[in-house]
């Protein structure tokens, strides 16, 4: 699963520290993180970013979910919510208990869709939200994220067979590859009982 | 701290069916379609204060000078009111508009941006670009980029600019592409003024909001006639009566000035000597031969450079004052002559 969490540039300490609790939590749940609030080029795998560019979309329409701080709402968080609501990306806009973000004078509740969580956070329910909205909220199943590079030489007709069964799809080879093995390892009785369902 | 939201004006001229199937309120054909079009696209409204003006709501191939000077006249009248502006168009004839815009608007205070939906309206007449890109969204796809386009135009760009899917791109050098490739649009010389990630990012060569005084130049003359020679053309002497009663320009192509057979650069010059200015086209010209007394346009795309013969042509007469308004590069339009250019 790909998040993009995005919170506006701030020079509060406490909007800071909030920031980070988001991030643990989208860390430890083994999510694909991009986010403005860490460095300066958001991350994202290579392989994403090529398919992007072949098919003219934007990065922002790859991720699977997006997560707004908006307690200090700008033009950005704007866009967003506005992008989410529109191509309907599940999205969490959380801001902080007490305080009523700008973006609430141009957004009723009305017109906030069922993919758009609009919630108001404390310090001590912060990372539940966040948490909760991974888990299920979004309605999108967590995947494990490919992360352990694995080099593998294959002969030239391996290659030629990847390429024909990759053609006119939206899979590249690795992805294949990858179904491939994880549907031997769902069939295979032996691993199932060996793994026993640990990690 | 409250954040201002940028007012902005949307002109409908065409391009606005937002979904295949073109129910009521998916095409603004008329001033009347406006407010249930908005209706559909009312996230906008996080992103900016809208106001709407109608433009041009028939055939896009159809666009042309007229609608250029009206799309051009309102963005005058209406400078000092708004931040930005957003002109939906129709795709097909999108570049030719995006150059008359940029020739007619300089000292831009504020974006002009310009986008469309590539889906064609029920009584519209074929597909220009791939399902591919767009289509695994649908109409999805296409709200998602109008609401990419409003978001550059309330960005610090101050030129006139074309969004279409990730790219954005100078409007006096957009080009359009083959029919069903994922993006309806290129650049000429292949470098884009910024890209939309997850947010729009500028590259460093592009012209900033600024406190100037927009300058409008709305004059056109749309009675060009355009010429591309190929081997084998034979005699112009059928189109003299079209250039004696109706042309105030002709705009020639051809691959080299080598592969025109003297007698069409003979009857061309005739023309030409008669008052009706004849303006060669190419990439680059190594030379310009001092025998032959034309107009000489380059470094530019063959869009641009057709539409800025028009719009020079609209501005003077004089042909050492016309040379001269071809070789400035008014809009951003030049490209050097190494530089790699769109088929």
């Amino acid at each position: 699963m790909k998040v993009y969490f995005y919170g506006p540039v701030t020079n509060r300490r406490d909007l800071e520290d909030d920031y980070d609790s988001i991030r643990k939590v989208l860390k430890r749940a083994d999510v694909w993180l991009s986010s403005n609030t860490e460095r300066q080029e958001v991350d994202l795998p290579a392989e994403e970013r090529e398919r992007a560019e072949a098919l003219e979309q934007p990065l922002l329409e790859t991720m699977d979910a997006i997560v707004v701080n908006g307690t200090h709402s700008d033009q950005q968080a704007g866009y967003l919510v506005a992008f989410a609501i529109t191509t309907k990306k599940p999205t969490l806009f959380l801001y902080q208990r007490g305080t009523v973000p700008d973006l609430f004078r141009h957004l009723t509740a009305k017109a906030v869709p069922k993919w758009v969580r609009v919630v108001a956070y404390t310090d001590q329910n912060l990372e539940r939200q966040v948490e909760a909205f991974l888990a299920g909220a979004a309605g999108v199943a967590v995947k494990e994220v490919p992360r352990i590079k694995f080099t593998l030489r294959i002969t030239r007709s391996i290659e030629r067979y990847l390429a024909f069964r990759t053609q006119n799809t939206k899979l590249t080879k690795a992805d294949w590859l990858r179904q491939q093995i994880e549907r031997l390892m769902r069939d295979d009785d032996q691993w199932r009982k060996f793994d026993g369902g640990k990690e | 701290m409250a954040f201002r939201r940028k007012r902005i004006a949307i002109l409908f001229c065409g391009g606005t069916t937002l979904d295949e199937r073109d129910r009521p309120g998916d095409t603004v054909r008329a001033p009347k379609d406006m407010d249930r079009w908005l209706a559909q696209m009312g996230e906008m409204e996080i992103i900016a204060s809208i106001e709407p003006f109608f433009v041009y709501g028939g055939e896009g191939a159809a666009i042309g000078a007229k609608q250029w000077v009206q799309v051009a006249g309102t963005i005058g009248r209406e400078a000092k009111r708004f931040d930005g502006f957003f002109v939906l168009h129709a795709i097909d004839t999108l570049a030719y508009s995006a150059a008359a815009l940029s020739f007619m608007l300089q000292k831009l205070p504020v974006p002009v941006v310009m986008t469309g939906s590539p889906i064609v309206p029920k009584e519209g007449r074929r597909q220009t670009v791939s399902k591919e890109g767009f289509g695994q969204y649908s109409s999805l796809g296409v709200k998602a980029n109008l609401v990419n386009a409003l978001q550059v135009a309330v960005s610090e760009v101050a030129e006139v600019c074309v969004v279409f899917g990730s790219r954005i791109f100078r409007g006096s050098q957009v080009t359009m592409n083959r029919p069903g490739a994922l993006n309806a649009f290129d650049s000429y010389d292949r470098i884009v003024l910024g890209k939309i990630d997850f947010g729009t990012k500028f590259f460093s060569h592009y012209v900033r909001r600024g406190d100037r005084a927009l300058k409008v130049s709305p004059k056109f003359d749309p009675n060009v006639l355009q010429l591309d020679v190929q081997p084998g053309l034979p005699s112009l002497q059928p189109l003299e009566s079209a250039v004696r009663s109706k042309a105030h320009g002709v705009f020639v192509t051809a691959m080299h000035i080598t592969a025109i057979p003297q007698r069409t650069l003979d009857a061309l010059a005739s023309w030409h000597r008669r008052g009706v200015p004849v303006a060669l086209y190419a990439h680059h010209f190594a030379e310009r031969p001092k025998q032959l007394p034309f107009l000489f346009v380059e470094l530019m795309s063959p869009v641009a450079a057709l539409v800025k013969f028009m719009w020079a042509r609209g501005q003077t007469s004089d042909p050492k004052r016309l040379q001269k308004l071809l070789d400035q590069d008014s809009a951003g339009e030049h490209v050097p002559p190494t530089s790699p250019r769109a088929v």
